[in-house]
């Protein structure tokens, strides 16, 4: 049996951010990760955009080098998963039949696609997206004219909509069962310009539009049809209806799980020496009362190194300023903080097309931010968040007021 | 090394506000000069994670952080501080001479 001191189950980006910061604390423990994809841990919010497009090689998303992670005397084993979970023995188990005991585990499995019934049906022509094979295997089937039908119109929805249309040249269609694009945690400010955006290069979004069946249509096309009676010809079919967690593994090894697997505000689950990070945990934090499970790159970076460094000794609670971005038609969309529906808004705008930094304020108090082609804005009003500061408005009308000055 | 290089006057003295950057195009390279406790600093002006202008970014002392994905770097070095940015930027020397501001390349 092989032995590995800290043993990370999957080898996405939660968990060679972990990996790293626990090597930074632990300089002779081994640590092991074990990832069922063929690519070494990779970042992925461009495989709906740049490598969509065939402007980024998937190459260039790995985070740190077969050389690199030798140097760090990380050992990362591909190609494989692990299928079971021994809590009482410490030990893990893999596909390939390898069995491998732990002193900690974290648990770092992700999410997938939330898959609708159409598997096997259509073949080739029905995709997801998660992965960089997922995203090279659906560059592949589009090309200019190509009809492609984007189901759910989420952030990856719309981003590879965008990219499609305007890089590819996709005849574009997004069909949305909810009133509106972005269902979730969106404000309508952004709704509103991505709106306009898609529309104006021409991608066809139908809210209010659900999916009641597709069939096979003439030659190799798709009938798509919806619940109104319309029916939608197409080429290529992409399913983007949001994201599961990974937490069957944690769940049939004992671990409490609800929608995520349950960790307290370090990130550790009801097990000993058992932790979960990335997008598969639902942790606690000190700024919500209920545990949360976000869907994003920070859950990845900022709370997978809190977490690699709590496993590694330290004790620190999970804790960031919610941030989110999106990249859409060459325009840049960050999210900050609360964008609660309640809040007072206050827009700064900016000198270029779209540019502009919104304030979200509940009684007084800055509670968000959401900038558009306005990233500057993002460190100070992190900043701010942080710290409970608030926002001077009469000092801000003057934009050439540097915003780090009109924090009070 | 440095005295045979080929220094560039980019700007005057006083054309780059505090914790500011302009940016000066050298062939197919994009420089950003930045101004930041009365020292400049030259480097890359495209951050090494995806394509965005650091002279858009945010100073905060020596460190500037990119306005696409708040990649962080060292305006000194170079070198990467804070994820997304894994890669250094290229930095260029500076000097101010008779009220010029001038950059090797």
């Amino acid at each position: 049996m092989q032995h590995s001191t800290y043993l990370i189950v999957g080898a996405g980006h939660a968990g060679i951010v972990a990996a790293r910061k626990i090597r930074s604390i632990r300089p002779e423990d081994s640590i092991l990760l074990i990832g069922e994809e063929n690519m070494l841990p990779y970042e992925r919010p461009a495989l709906s955009k740049e490598v969509l497009s065939g402007h980024r090689d998937v190459s260039n998303l790995v985070i740190r080098s077969a050389e690199a992670l030798e140097s760090e005397r990380l050992d990362v084993l591909l190609d494989d998963r692990v299928e079971a979970i021994t809590p009482d023995r410490k030990m893990a188990t893999t596909k390939s039949g390898r069995h491998i005991s732990y002193e900690k585990l974290l648990i770092a499995t992700g999410s997938r696609p939330r898959h609708l019934p159409l598997e096997g049906l259509f073949g080739d022509r029905v995709h997801y997206l998660r992965t960089a094979s997922d995203a090279l295997r659906l560059r592949a089937h589009l090309g200019p004219k190509t009809r492609l039908l984007i189901i759910g119109a989420g952030f990856v929805g719309l981003e590879v909509a965008a990219t499609a249309r305007a890089h590819i040249g996709c005849d574009v269609t997004v069909l949305e069962a909810g009133p509106h694009i972005l269902g979730r945690g969106a404000p309508d400010a952004l709704r509103q310009v991505l709106s306009g955006l898609h529309r104006l290069s021409g991608v066809n979004i139908l809210t209010h539009t659900t999916v009641a069946g597709v069939s096979e249509g003439d030659g190799s096309s798709m009938a798509v049809m919806t619940a109104g009676g319309a029916v939608h010809t197409c080429d290529v079919i992409l399913v983007c209806i949001g994201a599961v967690p990974n937490e069957e593994l944690a769940r049939d090894a004992g671990i409490a799980t609800d929608g995520g697997i349950l960790t307290d505000a370090f990130g550790r689950t009801d097990l000993p020496d058992i932790w979960a990070a990335g997008e598969v945990a639902r942790h606690r934090v000190p700024f919500l009362d209920a545990p949360v499970r976000f869907e994003s790159w920070q859950m990845a970076q900022t709370q997978a190194a809190i977490v690699g460094a709590n496993i590694a000794g330290e004790t620190r609670p999970i804790t960031y300023v919610p941030w989110f971005w999106t990249d859409q038609f060459g325009h840049n969309f960050q999210l900050l903080g609360e964008l609660s529906a309640q809040a007072d808004v206050h827009v700064l705008r900016g000198n270029g097309e779209l540019q502009a930094t919104h304030f979200y304020h509940i009684g007084g108090q800055l509670v968000g931010a959401l900038c558009i082609d306005d990233g500057k804005h993002v460190p100070p009003i992190r900043r701010a968040l942080e710290k409970g500061q608030s926002i001077d408005l009469e000092r801000l009308s003057d934009r050439s007021t540097k915003l780090a000055k009109a924090f009070l | 090394m440095l005295e045979s290089a080929n220094w560039i006057k980019v700007a005057e003295v006083g054309d780059i506000e505090a914790e500011e950057a302009i940016v000066y195009t050298h062939g197919d390279k994009e420089i950003a000069i930045f101004f930041v406790e009365d020292e400049y600093f030259a480097t890359s002006n495209v951050c090494t994670h995806e394509v965005a202008r650091l002279s858009e970014g945010y100073v905060d002392g020596t460190k500037i952080e990119c306005p696409l994905h708040q990649g962080v770097f060292c305006l000194r070095s170079g070198k990467a501080l804070e994820a997304p940015a894994e890669q250094p930027l290229d930095t260029y020397p500076v000097k101010v001479e008779d009220g010029g501001i001038f950059i090797a390349v």
